[in-house]
């Protein structure tokens, strides 16, 4: 061997170079392949098909569409319609996982039982077993014809469950505007609050005014408009009901069996986070006279919060990614539209699996970095 | 150090490079000769329509798409039974005779353009002229199409269904909730819980979901047909010698109800005086052997199947539980569509 | 709250029961409540499965009629779809045989007093997947040709969960090895890799596998719509494998390579022969919890048109010859039943294990 490959570095430096060769050799073959393939299959490769209309109806939009929409907007409305299961999905299921969690932990035996089955069985069932599940049951159990609550204004039947929509002012935006705005500078007051509370030791006097910020912009807003108020119940027409918001079956089939799969997992990561604090903590804060709210929520749950955040995170991200089996019960989401029915219409399977992807990546990315962030800052609280 | 790695990594993408090489197609051999190598016809159908394929508990296929398939069969071996039946969903049927997986796709699919100029593939003939339709609930109250504005609508992806649909709502001015499965099974089975009331589809395959009801009779099929669909065997592309053997055997299906050649009077025919039929059955003609088959091919045919009016009576025909109508699908002497060019 | 291990050492079981139940009154609404309604829960299980069921018949006219509990003809009649797909019935012993072998290599393989590791390992990671597929697919040793497209029902369910359970162990040791290597290339590819995996659903991963893998390719070569998936599944575990491998390799000691290098160990030795079994042996539950997760996701083969045992279940209760309101819940329940099976012996497993190995701490 000559002598110059007796040194590690170059021998290295070589092997990497020699891989990245392989690499691109492959990535040629694959390329030209993909070219000729996509020549013969006669279709112009790019994304100016997401401009043409789409030509057929989706059963639950976020966003207004129609047949006349470009397939740029069905892309929107599918992602909407994944978001919209993911955050009920994990709203859902962090509570439920919760309750769970300290069921399991509960003194009472029959208690600890029942939550134990509850994790042992939702745990070792197939996630799309159990959305098939809730979909058969869903359409067995609701009715065919319009059951009817709260005079009328709520109906349900196996074609979905239709609320009355209530506006509130010219319309609800504006109060939802003024809601978040008010609470976003509540918090930021509060947290202020707070820093002025650990710094002097006393309460600053104009804290009451801080509460009353959401109510008064709330009632201002609303007092601007007029006070007006209307209330649209949703009417029953020849075939289906019209007005109204509807929830169709497929989607509570979804998000119910996607909360209850994960409720689970997400119990076991509570219990071990909050029996992971050493029993010495619970002890000590008994013998300082703390009762047990107090020991929950200074002791336990801050401490607890470290080791759930990271595997919670990632229980977060399998909603989001599970809410695409989606396609087996018939809910619109990005898979089900863009994906499946997209796909099947255009042709553009290159394009379309790629943005599908991207567009999953991205969500995981972006709530990736959102939690480290926020594990970040607890982390920083533990230590002072 | 690792070397040994990087070396195995190296080779790994390299192999992989050379596995995607893009490599020249070799020539394929007729597929005349392959199959009557194997011994037996790949035939794609479906996954179970009933009349046009589905197996019964036995796991025989049976139907009108099949028997096509078994009259090839008989035509190349003299034996209907040589058939191997590939069950294939809507999306992957046309891969599968691409990939040469099967010979022939004898699978209820819609001759349109696009699929015959751009798929590889060729449309040889029409063997049943279909056209999509409405299945709804007798106790909706509906006796036409126009009336169900408003209405939800099953149906599934990756067919044409779902467009002629909403154009037909749209022409009509008419509003429609879609409710759109991956699976067929999965759509008729919401239809079925009243997820929708109304279920679309190829008429003759409405008819086929009609039957899977516990009773049919509380359904109907309403009488606008909204769409053409000539649906027809396919073959691949640059295959005219196979193709010309699955186009011809459909015709001969069609002539021979037309000469009046059933499979119970088939022998007689054979001492006819009638050039035609003559010709037809091969006895002073050598078409047979100028496709590759032998010269008495159209009877092994016909006492195999029977001609095209046996099989549409036997399998969609009044008597059984389908129930549907010839309509256009009558010869072209009775007033029909269905008219094959002269054996001569 | 009463710390269940001091009170277990009480003198009397009826005090304790006492004091557990009903040590105060919501405490007690609470175990009434909770008693009662796993009483119904159970009652009515049995109700549904044994009391109220059919148990023979030909066709849905036996499970019509009032409070008819579970359908049991129905899956007698679907059994051999369910177990088999439509694998061809005189080949069927093919089938039984790979499940009697993999059935014995892995009871070989998993029960501990049984010696031999090494061989039942290699048996049941080399050999075992080689003579499967010889026997399932065929056309070697005069054995008749099966198409995969004949396949279906739990046979499906195994093979893909056991090709991906064979190819992510491997797989994923390469690539956690390669992410924690020091050189910037390999471990470059190796994170976008699995990063990119992990960040997409399954589904979205077999719709890459099964439409955009056979573009890579020359149109004359056709790869098999399972061979595809599988490749699908397999990359996609692999991926999560190597992230429960690295967390193995990252809580061995510095310690453990420095000795190795000063022995004069080489990267291969000191991997194979120091450092991986105890990053494996660490992690065996988090391997075994993959396995899992793997074993529920073959259900998803269902979206590419490969049935299942659930795809199978879903097609079989579509028929209209057993179309009876209990049809849909018994199909379930029994198919529930055998996932129940597999995943829950599995986690009881990594269980046993896991405290196997902290015994021997």
């Amino acid at each position: 061997m000559p002598r110059f490959l007796y040194n590690q570095k170059t021998v290295q430096f070589l092997l990497q170079g020699l891989i990245l060769l392989g690499l691109a050799f492959m990535i040629w073959g694959v390329g030209s392949n993909l070219a000729e393939n996509i020549e013969a299959k006669g279709l112009q490769f790019g994304l100016s098909f997401l401009f043409e209309k789409t030509g057929f109806g989706i059963s639950q939009t976020l966003i207004s569409y129609s047949e006349e929409s470009t397939f740029a907007q069905l892309y929107l409305v599918g992602l909407l319609n994944t978001l919209l299961v993911a955050v009920v999905g994990i709203i859902l299921a962090t509570v439920l996982g919760l309750v769970i969690a300290l069921a399991r932990l509960s003194a009472n035996p029959v208690l600890r039982a029942w939550a134990h089955s509850y994790i042992e069985i939702t745990r070792n069932l197939p996630a799309l077993f159990q959305i098939l599940f809730c979909y058969v049951v869903l359409l067995n159990v609701l009715p065919k014809t319009n059951l009817t609550f709260f005079f009328d204004s709520v109906i349900l039947n196996v074609r979905g469950l239709y609320l009355p929509v209530i506006t509130v002012g010219y319309h609800s935006v504006y109060i939802i505007l003024t809601i978040i705005i008010a609470s976003l500078l509540t918090f930021w007051f509060s947290s202020y609050l707070k820093a002025y509370r650990e710094r002097t030791g006393r309460n600053a006097s104009y804290r009451y005014v801080v509460y009353a910020l959401l109510p008064v912009a709330v009632l201002c807003v609303w007092a601007f408009q007029g006070f007006t108020f209307s209330f649209a119940p949703p009417e029953a027409g020849r075939f289906n009901v019209t007005g109204g918001l509807r929830i169709i079956p497929e989607f509570i089939a979804l998000t119910l069996a996607l909360s209850i799969y994960t409720a689970g997992f997400i119990a076991e990561i509570i219990r071990a986070g909050l029996s992971s604090v050493s029993k010495g903590q619970t002890e000590a804060a008994q013998a300082l006279g703390f009762n047990q709210n107090l020991i929950y929520r200074f002791i336990l749950i801050p401490q607890a919060l470290r080791l759930i955040i990271p595997p919670l995170t990632s229980q977060y991200l399998n909603i989001t990614k599970n809410s695409s089996l989606a396609i087996a019960v018939g809910y619109p989401d990005l898979t089900a539209v863009f994906a499946g029915t997209a796909l099947n219409q255009t042709g553009h399977t290159i394009e379309i699996i790629l943005i599908t992807l991207l567009t999953y990546l991205s969500l995981s990315l972006i709530t990736s970095v959102a939690m480290n962030i926020y594990n970040e800052r607890i982390k920083l609280v533990g230590r002072t | 150090m690792c070397s040994r790695l990087f070396f195995f990594l190296a080779g790994f993408f390299m192999t992989l490079g050379l596995a995607v090489l893009p490599s020249a197609s070799q020539t394929q051999q007729a597929t005349l000769d392959e199959i009557k190598k194997r011994g037996s016809l790949n035939c794609g159908v479906t996954t179970g329509v009933a009349g046009f394929s589905s197996p019964d508990d036995a796991g025989n296929w049976t139907g009108f798409d099949v028997d096509l398939c078994r009259a090839l069969a008989a035509a190349i071996f003299d034996d209907p039974t040589k058939v191997k039946f590939f069950p294939l969903s809507s999306k992957e049927r046309f891969q599968a005779l691409v990939a040469r997986q099967i010979d022939v796709l004898s699978r209820v699919t819609t001759w349109t353009m696009s699929r015959d100029t751009e798929l590889g593939l060729d449309f040889t003939y029409i063997h049943y002229y279909d056209g999509q339709g409405f299945l709804v609930p007798k106790s909706l109250g509906v006796t036409s199409a126009k009336e169900l504005d408003g209405a939800s609508v099953c149906t599934q992806t990756g067919t044409t269904s779902e467009l002629n649909m909403s154009d037909y709502f749209r022409k009509n001015n008419m509003s429609y909730d879609p409710v759109i499965f991956e699976d067929y099974k999965a759509s008729v089975a919401a239809f079925q819980a009243g997820r929708c009331q109304v279920f679309t589809n190829d008429a003759s395959g409405l008819s086929a979901v009609r039957l899977r009801f516990a009773n049919p009779d509380d359904y109907v099929v309403l009488p606008e047909i909204i769409s053409k669909e000539p649906l027809g065997p396919l073959v691949r592309q640059n295959d005219s010698a196979w193709a010309d053997i699955v186009r011809w055997t459909g015709f001969a299906l069609i002539n021979a109800e037309e000469l009046g050649i059933t499979s119970s009077n088939v022998d007689e025919k054979l001492k006819s005086d009638n050039p035609m039929v003559k010709r037809f059955l091969g006895i002073d003609s050598t078409f047979g052997e100028g496709i590759g088959l032998t010269n008495d091919w159209t009877v092994r045919i016909i006492k195999a199947v029977g001609n095209y009016g046996e099989i549409f009576k036997r399998h969609l025909g009044p008597e059984t539980p389908l129930n549907i109508n010839r309509g256009i699908n009558k010869l072209w002497t009775d007033g029909g569509l269905q008219y094959a060019p002269p054996v001569r | 709250m009463v710390s269940p291990t001091l009170t277990r050492a009480h003198p009397n079981s009826f005090t304790y029961l006492k004091e557990m139940l009903f040590s105060s009154l919501w405490n007690s609404v609470l175990s009434i409540v909770g008693l009662g309604l796993a009483g119904y829960v159970i009652w009515s299980l049995i109700d549904f499965m044994v009391i109220n069921a059919v148990w023979t018949g030909k066709d849905r006219t036996a499970c019509l009629g009032k409070n008819v509990g579970a359908c049991w003809p129905f899956v007698y009649a679907k059994l051999y779809q369910l177990v088999y797909g439509f694998y061809p019935a005189e080949e069927r012993w093919r089938v039984n045989v790979v499940y009697a072998l993999s059935t014995l290599s892995f009871i070989a393989l998993l029960i501990p007093a049984i010696p031999y590791k090494k061989y039942s390992f290699a048996f049941t990671f080399a050999v075992l997947p080689v003579i499967s597929g010889m026997l399932l697919v065929g056309g070697v040793f005069g054995l008749e040709p099966v198409s995969t497209r004949f396949w279906g029902g739990l046979l499906i369910t195994l093979v893909v969960a056991m090709t991906g359970i064979t190819l992510s162990l491997p797989i994923g040791i390469l690539l956690a090895l390669a992410r924690s290597s020091s050189l910037p290339v390999l471990k470059t590819l190796a994170i976008v890799f699995i990063e990119f995996v992990r960040g997409v659903p399954l589904i979205t991963v077999l719709f890459f596998a099964v439409y955009i893998i056979p573009l890579f390719f020359d149109k004359s070569f056709d790869m098999d719509a399972l061979l595809r998936v599988l490749i699908g599944v397999a990359l996609f575990a692999s991926a999560y494998m190597a992230e429960v491998i690295r967390g193995g390799l990252q809580a061995v000691p510095e310690g453990q390579y420095e000795t190795a290098k000063a022995l004069g160990f080489g990267y291969w030795g000191t991997m194979s022969l120091i450092i991986m079994p105890q990053a494996l042996k660490n992690v065996i539950p988090g391997i075994v919890n993959t396995f899992i997760g793997l074993f529920k996701d073959t259900t998803l083969v269902v979206v590419v048109s490969i049935f299942d045992l659930l795809g199978q279940l879903s097609a079989a209760y579509s028929d209209p010859k057993w179309s009876t309101p209990t049809t849909e819940y018994t199909g379930l329940l029994f198919v529930g039943f055998i996932y129940f099976f597999f995943t829950y012996g599995m986690s009881r497993y990594s269980q046993y294990i896991e405290k196997r190995l902290n015994s021997d701490k």
